[in-house]
């Protein structure tokens, strides 16, 4: 069954508001990406996000939208206070899944001949696959420590520095946190997780910068061709995956708003009045798992800095690893927008989307006050990753979102199908990327193929005016779970 | 499920544990019921080896499982689910049997 799309202009789509829906959908994409989006059931499930109470302006896709559980992947929806709802499944199994770039001294010239060296030094200190518990087992006191500090816990530990808040959403730490309301189950996941990667599509890259499209934005966030990047693609692991099932469960009884009980179109979204115990709960607990990932993700950055030193023999001077920017995937949070006019508080949720602030806002740190936020969208790991600029349409149309990624265009088996008989990895190698990974299952599901041209995303992103490209990234070394 | 995400064998004595679980209808049911035993992975480190269905319900299952440890020598994690989830479950009876779909997260 196909969602009645209006064609609006090069990068905008609308789904009408019919049946249930609250507000109309607003879809960004392009010519080359919207009959594959047609084909599935993610503007069905961005219809359905539609009908939820409280939501307010449009239910938005972003170009790297696919389907996900109850929320579509790369959907944003922003939720009126007093009517609104929360909802686990607008956030995602992976609370903050997000990325972090680090920019070096180094150029790809001078580590090209090192990278299988450098690959496999990551790869064996990296705690990486499935259910992978790394060397930081955490007691009660610290994990509930971690859970409302989040980076800032790694860095008093000695992982990084206090500059490397400052270039972290929300400085690495969610308000509101509150470690009482997690179960026990998701406190017991969380204790041996800390610095480790995970599975699935999460990966550590080396790059190259092979192309800067605005040069002064890229000298502002230090980049500059040639550079070698490194790019770190985690999130919560195991805590917040059982955060988001505890009160996915317990919320599949609440299918109500303020204004009373309503119809579910689909129970994976399952929600509680923004303003009721339970939605105040989730959003406690989900900010203990936001922070979690943003501490993992800052111990990691360290991880690899503290690798690569030792494994090139140079001090940190010449390797001069500096944190660009972390960004969150998976969130949901109150923000100030503007509404008919009016500047009012929402809470956002962002399911497989970027915040992207323009120029100017006032949450940016001082060092990109001018240029706006740098929103890093990774691409699969035989094309490019990008770097964009937040930009002031974002504010406008999308509450301040832009993509996520390149998105998902096979299933899992489609694309484990499809490499039967082909070696994933000799592939990328022919192609001058070096992968390094727990055997060949997760390759094989994670093959460039397996998702949509991230450049022609990134196209749609920068045409509609939610951000603009600043540079573009290509791999040469990835290790994954 | 269990047969799905881990491969290998464990001589060393299996542990019973019981479980109940309640739901809202079968559906729900199996979700939270897959969901118990991905938890006994995923948190105890438990590989579940066998079970025994007591009493079942719409809205109530009892089943004994026998566990043993996980043990990374001897036994090796081939498709790591995360999350059971809710999308598109079908659960129902076709003639003689039953059917479920039920889709994963990986």
């Amino acid at each position: 069954m196909r969602t009645k799309l209006e064609k609006i202009d090069k990068y905008h789509w609308l789904i009408p508001k019919a049946g249930a829906m609250r507000v109309p959908g607003l879809v960004f994409s392009s010519i080359e990406l919207i009959e594959a989006v047609q084909e599935e059931q993610s503007l069905i499930q961005l219809a359905n996000v539609a009908t939820l109470p409280g939501i307010v302006g449009h239910a938005v896709a972003m170009p790297d939208i696919h389907w996900g559980y109850g929320f579509p992947i790369g959907g944003v929806a922003a939720f009126d206070l007093d009517e609104g709802i929360v909802s686990p499944g607008g956030v995602g199994y992976d609370i903050n899944c997000g990325c972090r770039l680090m920019t070096t001294r180094l150029k790809a010239d001078e580590i090209r001949p090192l990278i299988k060296h450098l690959v496999s030094a990551l790869f064996k200190d990296i705690p990486t696959g499935v259910g992978s518990t790394g060397t930081i087992h955490l007691s009660n006191r610290d994990e509930a420590e971690v859970a409302v500090q989040g980076a800032a816990w790694a860095v008093k530990k000695g992982f990084g520095t206090i500059e490397d808040l400052e270039r972290t959403e929300d400085r690495g730490a969610l308000e509101g946190a509150d470690p009482s309301v997690l179960s026990e189950r998701a406190i017991k996941r969380g204790k041996d997780q800390l610095g480790t990667l995970g599975s699935g599509n999460h990966f550590l890259e080396i790059q190259t910068v092979d192309h800067i499209y605005d040069t002064e934005k890229a000298r502002a966030y230090s980049l500059f061709k040639g550079q070698v990047t490194v790019l770190i693609h985690s999130g919560s692991r195991g805590f917040g995956h059982q955060i988001c099932d505890d009160f996915l469960k317990q919320m599949t009884k609440f299918a109500s708003g303020r204004q009373g009980p309503f119809e579910l179109p689909d129970r994976q979204l399952a929600c509680a009045p923004l303003k009721s115990d339970k939605g105040r709960s989730y959003l406690a607990a989900m900010a203990c798992a936001a922070n979690y990932a943003w501490a993992n993700r800052q111990i990691l950055m360290h991880w690899t800095q503290e690798i690569l030193l030792k494994a090139l023999s140079i001090d940190p001077t010449e390797l001069g690893m500096k944190l660009l920017y972390d960004v969150c995937h998976n969130i949901a949070k109150e923000e100030r927008h503007i509404v008919d006019g009016n500047k009012v508080s929402l809470c956002v949720h962002r399911k497989g989307a970027t915040r992207a602030l323009p120029p100017g806002h006032l949450l940016l740190p001082g060092i990109y006050r001018n240029t706006g936020q740098p929103v890093l969208i990774p691409g699969d790991m035989g094309t490019h990753s990008y770097v964009l600029a937040g930009a002031e349409e974002a504010m406008l149309q999308s509450f301040g979102s832009s993509c996520h990624g390149a998105g998902r265009l096979l299933s899992r088996s489609q694309a484990t199908k499809r490499a039967r008989g082909r070696s994933i990895r000799r592939e990328l190698e022919d192609q001058g990327i070096f992968v390094q990974s727990k055997g060949n299952k997760t390759l094989n599901e994670e093959m460039p193929e397996a998702y949509k041209n991230v450049s022609q995303v990134v196209a749609a992103v920068h045409g509609a005016g939610l951000a603009s490209k600043v540079a573009r990234l290509r791999p040469i070394g990835v290790i994954k779970g | 499920m269990m047969q799905i995400m881990v491969i290998g064998k464990s001589h060393v004595k299996t542990r019973s544990v019981r479980l109940t679980v309640t739901g809202d209808g079968l559906s729900d049911l199996m979700v939270r019921w897959l969901g118990e035993v991905l938890y006994l992975l995923a948190g105890e480190k438990q590989v579940v080896t066998d079970v025994v269905i007591e009493s079942i319900s719409p809205s109530r299952l009892d089943a004994t499982l026998k566990t043993v440890p996980f043990d990374p020598n001897l036994h090796e994690i081939v498709c790591e689910i995360k999350a059971v989830t809710y999308h598109q479950i079908q659960v129902a009876e076709r003639g003689d049997r039953w059917e479920a779909r039920i889709v994963f997260d990986l």
